[in-house]
């Protein structure tokens, strides 16, 4: 394995970590391009080198944590975080301990054709201003598109003092794209966001060649120049696998982490049904292409598909070792961090509503009136289930039949109350590419699912966005 | 200025390794932006101290220009190894880049910095995990003791101390350290179903003088008031923002949106709503913007911008007609304007972007309370989700309150929910009726609370 790899196999077995109920060492050794340009002018690219551990130790049930940028001797940092939990450990009781795993010892790659850190910059910036001036060309009502690119790659490397030793080859890539344009008296602003850990850019090139994103914008952008004004209130509705996936991320997802679980809105309603029996809702470690995919998690787990809803049924809480001891249930592999400056917390991989078998004509002909609403831009939920999405593609349905477009807006609602008003779950499936953000860390994950079609009371459609 | 860790580079080290690593690879100008962190934090989980943090994060963003070409990177090892290989990675973008006909050289300082007193406190620097741990104590149990259905799923209590240097080939020499110190009480009341909202109360201060009592009894409070669930409707109605959704820096509608369109760059690039109405009345004559970094002992005040300009006092705003944006020097010398002294380095991308520093919505009468009671019926908005949403290109907003509360006959009478409310950003500043004296420190910016009228409110 790598020096990274050794060089924290040998602080964990020195004597720093003498009388620590537990040590992890985390380092990273990766470079960071980031790009942005609009148009055709590159607003500036940078390249980032990033080299750094940090330490987390469990002393008598208090967590201390110590980062330290560079290759400074991790022993250091081991007795620093150490320092830290030591100085709280009087006179208070404390619960916190980790329940036992099996140690992974694992080199982690992925079959990558062309790495990301092996293309060129020329490559790179040919292929956003290629998206950037296509938009315009395509619809030259477009003003303006922006395109924010970001990679990373290098190595990242995890040991425990319990012997996990993990070296993952990080191969990170994502594309956010906004362009905006006016129709007559009517400024829109559409989004396009792709991201891969898996891949290298190939996963740009082939699977969302420049064509495509240019097509997905202009198409996304027309139908709002061509919209008409969503009226406020409660209405039926269909939802597309996007939308679907952000209410099972956003608003449901984070009340089964384990942290979050017992000050959320499902707490008590363990083991009781939370939807209809056609409902259930699965956060995965490893989907076809996941944003959010890990092979072992950031506390050296073998992470494990996690059934949060059962048809219908509240099942399972998503862990890390240190809620799997405290709950008595099993380490699901649920731990990860954003980098080695923040520990591990309780986060989504890949997070999704299994399909049903209806298709989306089915489920539009029982809606006399309402919405399908189709395509997101960002969104946020809370502990009490209460959410709040942007919708940047939504259609009228009129007579179980799509309706006119309408212009960009918001939509609302408490998700355990949304839950229980899925009337219907189509037979597709899809995936969408996003960052979650939890205590200031912000983490790729996949959210998806089928068309949803949802009854009058299950989400509030307020105003313009 | 606060030391180095035995033995290792210092910010000003990390600047002169800079400036000796690009006159050797023959790069006729730079600018170097390094800054030292050095931070500890005492966290509370499920109502009790639960862990303590130590961080020392180092980074420095190299600029260079070659042949009037601009490039960066950044490093975060300030060793005159890790520099060098971070200006030769800066000359490598520079030569991908366009030759701008328009640069004009990194920026000059010609004159001395303003004294901005109170940013540093040694008292905060030198700060214990085991007296943090004591004020954390004191923030749960004020919070729990407003009432039994009251917890503290999370909080913490931190000590900031940031040294930050700007050296370039134009003659900017700068060096700053500052302090803060930073708590968060985040509450909830009730279980399950009928659970309350997550409640966060924060205070942020460059000395120690933050009342860690007061801030857990006000999130406390919070989460009890909105546990006692009343039915909104569809309707528009007088909504009280409090300084939180008005200014915070993550979910206050008010600085999300304003700092963007104040921005000089986006006025330039045509997605700020405010371009071109420079003159206009853009809100209502209550309304009275700043951006101050000058005042003494605030959280943004400093005495320089990310590109070492000396900051100043910038009219924005006057009784609500637009008087001019905010400019860092590459888009104030674009529009002719010059600096504002706003520079704002985005320290992923690297690019260097106009923005306000301490933007400051000049205080009217009364507190909170006053403007609660001055409302026959309506709503208490605590804080909202969504605001990050907002267009600033439209000035389109929408955002669940959340907390937010009902007032009936001048009182707070319970808590609503899923309450979105939405309209456009022109709109709801036209329709400012009254602003609070009651101003919070959230950084980048001083806000009180604001009283709106008309404002549309949506529910299910």
């Amino acid at each position: 394995m790598s020096g990274l790899l050794d060089h924290l196999l040998k602080a964990v077995h020195s004597r720093a970590t003498s009388g620590l109920d537990y040590v992890e060492l985390r380092a990273d050794d990766v470079l960071q391009t980031s790009i942005e340009l609009r148009e055709s002018a590159i607003e500036s690219i940078t390249r980032k080198f990033e080299r750094g551990h940090s330490a987390r130790v469990l002393v008598s049930g208090r967590w201390g944590f110590a980062t330290s940028d560079g290759m400074r001797d991790p022993k250091a940092t081991i007795v620093e975080a150490s320092k830290a939990a030591k100085a709280l450990s009087g006179g208070i009781d404390s619960d916190t301990g980790l329940c036992d795993v099996k140690p992974v010892r694992k080199d982690v790659r992925h079959k990558v054709r062309a790495p990301l850190n092996e293309i060129e910059l020329e490559d790179k910036v040919s292929y956003l201003t290629s998206i950037c001036q296509g938009v315009v060309k395509a619809d030259p009502r477009m003003t303006t598109t922006k395109a924010s690119y970001m990679d990373i790659t290098g190595d990242r490397a995890l040991v425990t003092s319990d012997g996990a030793a993990v070296r993952t080859a990080v191969s990170h890539g994502y594309l956010m794209t906004v362009s905006s344009g006016k129709a007559p008296g009517l400024p829109v602003s559409v989004r396009d966001e792709i991201g891969t850990v898996t891949s290298g850019w190939e996963y740009f090139t082939d699977k969302n060649p420049k064509e495509l994103v240019v097509d997905r914008l202009v198409g996304k952008a027309k139908q709002q120049m061509a919209g008409v004004s969503c009226k406020r209130g409660t209405f039926p509705c269909v939802v597309s696998p996007r939308v679907a996936g952000m209410l099972a991320h956003e608003a449901l997802g984070h009340l089964s982490e384990a942290d979050y679980f017992s000050s959320g809105a499902f707490d008590g309603l363990q083991g009781k049904m939370v939807a209809p029996e056609s409902v259930t809702m699965i956060d995965s470690p490893w989907i076809e292409g996941g944003f959010g995919n890990i092979e072992v998690d950031d506390e050296g787990v073998l992470p494990k598909p996690v059934t949060l809803i059962d048809k219908g049924l509240l099942r399972e809480q998503m862990t890390n070792r240190e809620w799997a001891k405290r709950l008595g249930i099993r380490p699901t592999g649920n731990a990860r961090a954003e980098n080695y400056r923040v520990p591990p917390l309780v986060r989504m991989r890949n997070t999704y509503f299994e399909p049903g078998d209806l298709s989306l004509e089915e489920l539009l002909e029982g809606k006399k009136s309402g919405y399908y609403c189709v395509d997101i831009r960002g969104g946020q939920a809370e502990a009490n289930s209460s959410f709040q999405v942007g919708i940047q593609e939504c259609y009228e349905i009129v007579k179980g039949e799509l309706g006119q477009p309408v212009r960009s807006l918001a939509i609302s609602g408490m998700a355990t109350k949304s839950l229980s008003l899925i009337d219907g779950l189509g037979k597709d499936t899809e995936f969408e590419s996003s960052y979650c953000g939890k205590m200031y860390q912000s983490m790729p994950t996949s959210d998806g699912g089928p068309h949803i079609s949802l009854e009058k009371g299950a989400i509030v459609f307020g105003g313009s966005a | 200025m606060p030391k180095t860790r035995g033995g290792e580079p210092s910010v000003a080290d990390a600047i002169e390794n800079a400036r000796l690593a690009a006159r050797r690879q023959k790069a006729s100008q730079f600018d170097a932006y390094a800054v030292l962190k050095r931070s500890r934090r005492v966290f509370v989980e499920r109502s009790r101290v639960s862990g303590a943090d130590s961080t020392h994060a180092t980074g420095l963003h190299v600029r260079v220009c070659v042949g009037g070409k601009v490039g960066g990177a950044f490093c975060n090892g300030f060793d005159p190894t890790s520099v060098s290989k971070c200006v030769a990675q800066a000359i490598k973008i520079a030569s991908l880049m366009e030759p701008d006909p328009r640069w004009g050289g990194f920026p000059s300082c010609d004159r001395g910095y303003p004294s901005v007193s109170g940013i540093h406190d040694r008292s905060v620097a030198s700060l214990g995990i085991d007296v943090m741990r004591a004020m954390a104590e004191e923030m749960v149990d004020s919070a729990m003791s407003v009432s039994k259905e009251v917890s503290v799923p999370y909080g913490a209590v931190e000590s900031i101390e940031r040294t930050l240097g700007i050296g370039n080939s134009s003659g900017v020499n700068s060096m700053m350290a500052e302090t803060e110190l930073q708590a968060i009480a985040s509450c909830v009341a009730g279980t399950g179903l009928a659970i309350s909202p997550e409640c966060e109360e924060r205070g942020r201060s460059r000395g120690t003088g933050l009342r860690m009592d007061l801030i857990g009894e006000r999130a406390g409070w919070l989460a009890d008031k909105s546990l006692n669930f009343v039915d909104a409707k569809t309707e528009e109605a007088e909504v009280v923002f409090s300084p939180s959704a008005v200014g915070d820096s993550e979910f206050g509608l008010l600085s999300l949106v304003l700092n963007k369109a104040l921005s000089g760059q986006n006025v330039l690039q045509r997605v700020s709503f405010l371009a071109d109405r420079v003159g206009e009345q853009v809100c209502s004559d209550q309304v009275t913007l700043r951006d101050n970094p000058l005042l003494s002992g605030r959280c943004g005040s400093r005495p320089f911008d990310d590109e070492g300009i000396p900051s100043r006092k910038t009219r924005l705003v006057d009784e609500g007609v637009l008087k001019g944006f905010v400019w860092d020097s590459n888009y104030g010398s674009m529009s002719g304007k010059g600096s504002t002294g706003n520079a704002v380095r985005d320290l992923v991308s690297g690019s260097v972007n106009a923005a306000p520093l301490c933007l400051q919505l000049a205080p009217g009468k009364g507190s909170l309370n006053t403007l609660i009671e001055s409302v026959d019926h309506g709503y208490l908005v605590w804080a909202g989700q969504g605001a990050h949403t907002s267009n600033t290109e439209t000035g389109g907003f929408s955002f669940v309150a959340s907390p937010g509360l009902m007032i009936e006959g001048g009182e707070v009478v319970g808590g609503v929910r899923g309450v979105m409310i939405s309209g456009n950003i022109n709109d709801l500043m036209m329709n400012v009726e009254r602003v609070g004296a009651d101003v919070v420190d959230f950084g980048g910016s001083l806000m009180p609370s604001v009283l709106f009228r008309d404002v549309k409110i949506t529910t299910g």
